[in-house]
């Protein structure tokens, strides 16, 4: 059977695989009572989704017409400090992409596609969808099929971030144009066309969810392989098709789950469930704009670290450029950032690939070994970025409970907290988080390239020696992290 | 149909849900504060301002703010009610009793007092909070019941700061001048020196006159004043001079001396009564804002600023 969705949008390494996954894992929804019939619940998205955009719609007012400081304005305090922590640290680690089930940004160009809140409109659909959706459902270009847009776009958000984090009135706008955006390409293009290759929230997310503890999976591929229906696929009176384009079937990796279980829903076998297993169980990068989203996210780390947590008031000046007039300097300083990011970086790594290619053996291609030991910057990256948002909560912690109180930061005390007065939380202890954190980011790294190099050489021998240069890299890049959090 | 309600209710949820926490943010907490009169005053550092609009994220960037004037009848209960939109300010209104109070952004101070007797009444900003820092202040005017006046902006900052585009330019008195206006030294000392604002309970009443400094060096005439401008400028080592090149030299070389520090260390206000409140205004201390040869060069601006007469 031909599955033209999958055909169109899956990479080729994600075809029929023998087994959809290869990791020990706990049946969740047969362990937990109450979770299947929870998340096979129709409106428990949409009211997730709701509360978000409760709370989104507070954000977007107060970035307008609240306090132009950021430390006193909740958008600021709620978004860039606890939501960022929570994402990061938590959600994503444990609950890969739970985020993506109740985001706030595509909510409304959803449900117009659907012409539903909560409920399935049968039909026939574009394709070989059995749910009709509203809207001219154009299939996204081919040439865009990656995250290369993705990557551009939280470059872009990356260089402005002093602005962004800092300006209330910015974050309005940055993430109100996100909102409009969804709504408008989901009028254009079919399911969710803006979180699989446009939102930049969506790019990191879909790297560091193979880090996941959790993740969906179907607990026999063969049945669905002899299952001509493929409900989960293209909808039935239960859900949707899944608006994300994958095929839980095949699926050997979360970075393009948006865990919105409509699969769950949809599948009459009951052959889908959400697995407990082991972090970074998915180990496999497929394609250059993957491996260069790892670079730019670890090279991000390095960068927010200096600029933002750094003694160097010059660093701080060039990327505060757009505040101060200094747009030259600001140009530097972005220009800095892209340069490291899509070329020193990526070429040092070309570099350990080339050296441990050379002498491990010629015969894996470069692009292969380069892209697969790219795979060494999640971990790196992911626990970089939670070493650098311990910090950024420990000490900007105590805005969360003034803000509480006073969200447009105007002198009210709505729940009694607005007195809490600003008080770094052990900010001489961060350093004993921040390390353990970075090694632990470099143990993953080193774990898991030393099993990609296994597979790509079985001699011991020469799979040390291809992926030697690499760990080389990774202890290195590991060391300047520590001398930046500790020295 | 049972479909069409929960779609019906979900909308209804949606709208709400976009709608009434903004509604709500925008009506903001009752509070109860009597009869009195309301005057609120936001303080913004970028425009040197104490401002009676709201000042929220749609216009703090675009919006040059300039200090309000309120207009109180006396006799009636105020509460003033002072905010920051950006960092620490401080207010105060010696002649009225108020303050000085440090007002933090994101918290509201508010004081409540009774004008008795009608006036104009200078406040002030207290914390060094930016450039316009030192323009920052305005008027309150108390007027007799049942009698109108007129309520004037103060400048804006905007006049205070040389033009950005243009190149710095070189040592010497034109930099002193360049200093002098965009550190705000003119906001209290007058234009080109030439005569201080009125200090609220300072010894001398107003703030020190600086173009006739050339006066109190000993130079008493323009040839003088040039060879000093010129030794200050060419950063001269005054104590290694072997032929003095005026006279009145060791007098000129003891106040410049006296003046640079001064300058780099700043001094507050002395008062004329010592039972009464602090002055508002204090000579600041730049000494890590302007180098040695900035502040030379600010020195020789003001020694060229002294009022030659013809005869």
């Amino acid at each position: 059977m031909k599955l033209d969705v999958v055909e169109a949008h899956a990479r080729p390494a994600a075809r029929a695989p023998a087994s959809v996954r290869d990791w020990p894992g706990v049946d969740l929804l047969r362990r937990v009572p109450g979770l299947r019939a929870l998340l096979r619940w129709r409106p428990l998205q949409f009211w997730l989704m709701w509360f978000n955009l409760a709370v989104f719609a507070v954000f977007l007012y107060a970035g307008l017409f609240g306090s132009p400081v950021g430390s006193r304005n909740i958008i600021i305090v709620f978004v860039w400090i606890l939501w960022w922590f929570l994402l990061i640290a938590l959600l994503v680690p444990l609950l890969s992409r739970f985020w993506c089930t109740m985001c706030p940004l595509p909510s409304a160009g959803e449900w117009l596609q659907r012409l539903r809140f909560i409920g399935v409109r049968e039909g026939a659909g574009p394709g070989r969808q059995r749910t009709r959706m509203f809207g001219m459902n154009l299939e996204w270009p081919k040439p865009l099929r990656n995250i290369w847009l993705q990557n551009a776009g939280f470059l872009c958000l990356a260089c402005c971030s002093a602005l962004l984090v800092t300006r209330p009135v910015v974050s309005t706008v940055v993430l109100g144009g996100m909102i409009v955006l969804a709504v408008a390409l989901s009028l254009v293009f079919r399911q969710r066309a803006f979180c699989m290759y446009l939102c930049p929230v969506s790019g990191f997310l879909s790297l560091y969810a193979m880090s996941a503890a959790t993740a969906v999976r179907v607990r026999d591929a063969e049945l669905c392989r002899r299952h001509m229906e493929k409900e989960c696929l293209f909808g039935s009176r239960e859900g949707y098709g899944c608006p994300w384009y994958q095929y839980v079937g095949t699926m050997t990796r979360n970075n393009y789950c948006g865990m919105c279980f409509e699969c769950l829903k949809t599948c009459p076998h009951d052959n889908v469930t959400v697995y407990l297993r082991p972090m970074f169980s998915d180990t496999h990068l497929k394609g250059v704009d993957e491996a260069f989203k790892a670079f730019i996210m670890t090279v991000l780390a390095l960068a927010y670290s200096v600029t933002l947590l750094g003694p160097w008031g010059t660093v701080k000046d060039w990327a505060n450029g757009p505040e101060s007039g200094q747009w030259g300097h600001f140009a530097l300083y972005s220009a800095g950032i892209v340069v490291i990011c899509l070329g020193v970086f990526p070429g040092l790594h070309l570099l350990a690939s080339w050296v441990g290619r050379r002498i491990a053996g010629m015969e894996a291609s470069l692009r292969d070994v380069f892209v697969r030991y790219a795979y060494a910057w999640v971990p790196v990256g992911l626990f970089a970025w939670i070493a650098f948002s311990v910090p950024l909560i420990a000490v900007n912690g105590a805005y969360i409970l003034s803000s509480l109180s006073d969200p447009l930061g105007r002198g009210w005390d709505l729940a009694g907290t607005a007195g809490v007065a600003w008080h770094p939380i052990v900010p001489d202890r961060v350093a004993y988080v921040q390390v353990p954190l970075l090694l632990a980011g470099l143990w993953f790294a080193l774990r898991t390239t030393w099993s990609l190099a296994q597979r790509l050489y079985p001699d011991a021998r020469r799979a040390i020696s291809s992926v030697l240069p690499t760990w080389t890299l990774a202890t290195g890049v590991t060391a300047v992290f520590v001398f930046f959090f500790v020295g | 149909m049972r479909t069409g309600l929960h779609e019906v209710l979900a909308g209804a949820a949606v709208l709400a849900a976009v709608v009434v926490p903004p509604l709500a943010l925008h009506r903001g907490p009752a509070a109860d504060r009597g009869p009195a009169r309301v005057v609120s005053l936001t303080g913004v550092k970028k425009d040197g301002a104490w401002t009676d609009e709201v000042v929220d994220g749609t216009n703090y960037w675009r919006k040059t703010f300039r200090s309000a004037t309120p207009v109180l009848r006396r006799g009636e209960e105020v509460v003033l009610r002072l905010a920051s939109a950006d960092v620490r300010h401080g207010f105060y209104a010696p002649e009225l009793g108020l303050g000085p109070v440090s007002i933090d952004p994101g918290k509201v101070v508010e004081l409540r007092f009774r004008p008795e007797t009608a006036g104009e009444y200078t406040y002030y900003c207290t914390e060094v909070c930016g450039a316009c820092h030192f323009g920052m202040r305005g008027v309150i005017k108390v007027v007799e019941p049942g009698t109108q006046a007129e309520t004037t902006a103060a400048a804006s900052c905007d006049h205070a700061q040389p033009d950005a585009s243009a190149a710095p330019p070189p040592v010497g008195v034109a930099r002193g001048a360049r200093i002098f206006r965009q550190r705000g030294c003119f906001h209290c000392h007058g234009e080109g020196g030439s005569g201080g604002v009125h200090n609220h309970n300072y010894l001398a009443g107003n703030v020190p006159q600086n173009n006739l400094i050339a006066e109190k060096m000993g130079l008493f005439e323009p040839e003088d004043a040039q060879k000093a401008i010129d030794l200050l400028v060419g950063r001269t080592d005054l104590d290694a001079v072997a032929e003095p090149p005026f006279r009145n030299w060791p007098r000129f070389v003891a106040q410049t001396k006296a003046i640079h520090a001064l300058i780099l260390n700043g001094n507050p206000a002395g008062r004329k009564d010592p039972a009464g409140p602090q002055p508002p205004l204090s000579m600041p201390s730049w000494r890590y804002l302007l180098s040695d040869g900035e502040v030379d060069d600010t020195i020789a601006y003001l020694i060229s600023q002294y009022p030659w007469k013809d005869d």
